[in-house]
């Protein structure tokens, strides 16, 4: 009877603490890219060195970017989106801190495609919005990639468009993130 | 009658010339860094010292610099698109350079491994958990 006692107690310490135990993924090389449709051409940029941790178990998800990091096909472009419409040396860094809404929707241990939202804070030039998104978290043999499309209003962060070109550039740009998590020990 | 046609043909040579040097301009793609010359060459402890002690003084020596850092291959990245990252440090520190190589390069980088010695030359972008180069070249 004591012995029973004794083994409930150890598996359910052992379950709690195989429960309890954080489990974090993160990344380096994060892909980041954003696009804009334009009458001549269309703006587009990429992005592959951002930085992400998600934390499984509170499903609390952070990104980092260097906005200098962004590579457009055409140079004269690039310089104009770091000089002109984000200001990349006053500001070299965009963040976004968020959580998963529902991260009970996630089975982490089991491969599987699976839906969630993901609503946080989101800071470029120093200017901070709320942003909500959907996205979908892939596991996959122990690896999880989280994608993810969203709009941002350029305005809600202080990127102004000249008004030589005020018609030509769309005033929200699309948003595209797709990282590849490993497990962070 | 000749003048005219004479200041006829120069204005319309220099519209041309305007239109054709904005148009380069406008389609203008990066150069590789193959051909620049570094401003800065520097290893990569050095680097990574520099912005962990003070960021922002750090962001304004090195962002946008065309950096040559030498360092040790910590590990070698690539992703679904076959583009690579290589990683500059040492075991113990928390910090590494991350080298971005340029698009056009994936080829002299495929063979590096761990313990490697390198220089890349690239440009750097800021530091996040790493410092961060990108359009990295290695240099011979």
């Amino acid at each position: 009877m004591k012995n029973l006692f004794l083994s409930v107690i150890l598996i359910t310490l052992t379950v709690s603490f195989a429960l309890g135990q954080t489990q974090r993924y993160f990344t380096k090389t994060g892909n980041i890219s954003f696009f804009s449709k334009m009458p001549v051409e269309n703006i587009e940029a990429h992005n592959r060195s951002a930085t992400c941790v998600l934390d499984a178990s509170t499903g609390k998800i952070e990104f980092a970017v260097l906005m200098k990091g962004f590579e457009f096909e055409k140079a004269l472009m690039q310089e104009h989106f770091n000089e002109n419409y984000v200001e990349s040396s006053k500001y070299p860094k965009a963040t976004f801190k968020g959580t998963i809404a529902n991260p009970a929707a996630v089975n982490w241990k089991k491969d599987g495609t699976y839906s969630v939202t993901v609503s946080g804070d989101m800071t470029i030039k120093d200017r901070t919005n709320k942003v909500s998104a959907p996205g979908t978290i892939t596991v996959k043999a122990g690896k999880v990639t989280a994608v993810s499309t969203f709009k941002l209003l350029l305005a809600d962060y202080d990127i102004k468009i000249p008004g030589a070109v005020k018609d030509k550039i769309s005033e929200t740009i699309d948003i595209k993130v797709n990282v590849e998590l490993a497990p962070m020990n | 009658m000749k003048k005219k046609h004479v200041i006829l043909i120069i204005i319309l040579m220099l519209s041309a010339g305007a239109g054709y040097y904005g148009y380069k301009e406008f389609t203008r793609e990066h150069e590789s860094l193959n051909e620049t010359k570094a401003d800065i060459a520097m290893p990569s402890s050095e680097l990574i010292a520099a912005f962990t002690n003070d960021e922002n003084k750090a962001n304004a020596q090195f962002l946008d610099k065309i950096i040559s850092v030498r360092g040790v291959v910590k590990s070698v990245q690539k992703d679904d698109k076959g583009l690579y990252t290589v990683f500059l440090g040492s075991e113990g520190e928390m910090s590494s350079v991350s080298c971005q190589v340029d698009d056009k390069e994936s080829a002299t980088v495929q063979n590096l491994k761990p313990g490697d010695k390198v220089t890349f030359k690239g440009v750097c972008t800021g530091m996040l958990m790493d410092v961060v180069l990108i359009r990295c070249v290695l240099q011979k």
